[in-house]
């Protein structure tokens, strides 16, 4: 089986940490029988820098062709004000893909140590689901706007009303729901704690 | 899309020290996204095999290379 997966090494570390994480995947293929054909695309400070392009329409009309992407999760560089590539490339593929949910697993493994006391890997075993494209979260960027903070969610809200017009928040609720239920998972619990990352 | 939640970390670019262990887990998740169930688990059993073993990068306590830490992973979830 051959899948088609889209690499976006992205800025600073991100490159080398997307080349070992191929690595990894390609090897895990070698063994169960499957193939990822990657496509490698040059998005983040550097391509900006170059030719002042952040996320252009022909490479959300590449990207659109993959079943997934692979990302280094790294965008953001000290040549560039904080800001113009988060919400330029990292939030303009967020909204344009409605990747509505944040998920994000989070483990002990065996071997790690923990500050909290007597835990062990049976113990911390949980998924958090975040609304990511509405409600508080609503990307203002990595940086705290400080006392900016409203003039920036209401330009950023503009934007995803006139542009998107989400609503997808029973999506959430649905999908924590459905992680909830699934074996071995007994809790679960809400929060509406705001975020400034993206 | 699957990506792990740290920033760029622009002092350490090229310097191959960064611990790659966030973007493996979250090729894993990836696997599971595709189907490739089988190849998510072992990847995570990897990580763990890993760690376990002490082949970690220096911000874990380990002395070895990015790079090193996925030609390592690679062999590992070949037979974990």
């Amino acid at each position: 089986m051959q899948h088609r997966v889209a690499a976006i090494g992205g800025d600073g570390i991100g490159p080398e940490i997307v080349a070992a994480g191929r690595e990894v995947i390609d090897a895990a293929g070698e063994r169960y029988g499957f193939d990822i054909a990657w496509t490698e695309f040059d998005i983040g400070a550097e391509r900006y820098l170059e030719t002042g392009e952040l996320l252009t329409e022909e490479d959300i009309r590449e990207l659109s062709k993959f079943s997934a992407i692979y990302f280094g999760g790294a965008i953001g560089d000290d040549r560039v004000k904080p800001g113009i590539l988060e919400k330029g490339i990292l939030l303009a593929i967020r909204f344009h893909f409605d990747q509505f949910i944040n998920l994000r697993p989070i483990k002990l493994l065996d071997g790690v140590a923990t500050p909290l006391a007597n835990k062990r890997p049976e113990d911390i075993d949980f998924v958090v689901v975040r609304e990511n494209t509405e409600d508080f979260y609503v990307g203002i960027g990595s940086r705290f706007a400080g006392r900016h903070e409203q003039k920036t969610l209401e330009v950023v809200r503009d934007i995803y009303n006139v542009r998107f017009g989400l609503d997808v928040e029973t999506d959430a609720d649905e999908l924590a729901y459905q992680i909830a239920s699934s074996p071995g998972r007994v809790r679960s619990g809400r929060s509406a704690t705001p975020s400034t990352s993206p | 899309m699957f990506e792990p939640i740290h920033g760029s970390a622009p002092k350490y670019r090229g310097q191959d020290v960064a611990n790659p262990l966030a973007t493996v887990w979250a090729g894993s998740m990836l696997l599971d996204h595709l189907g490739e169930h089988e190849g998510a688990a072992a990847v995570l059993r990897a990580i763990e095999r890993s760690i376990l073993d002490g082949y970690v990068t220096r911000d874990m306590g380990g002395a070895r290379k990015t790079s090193e830490v996925g030609r390592h992973l690679a062999s590992l979830v070949r037979t974990v």
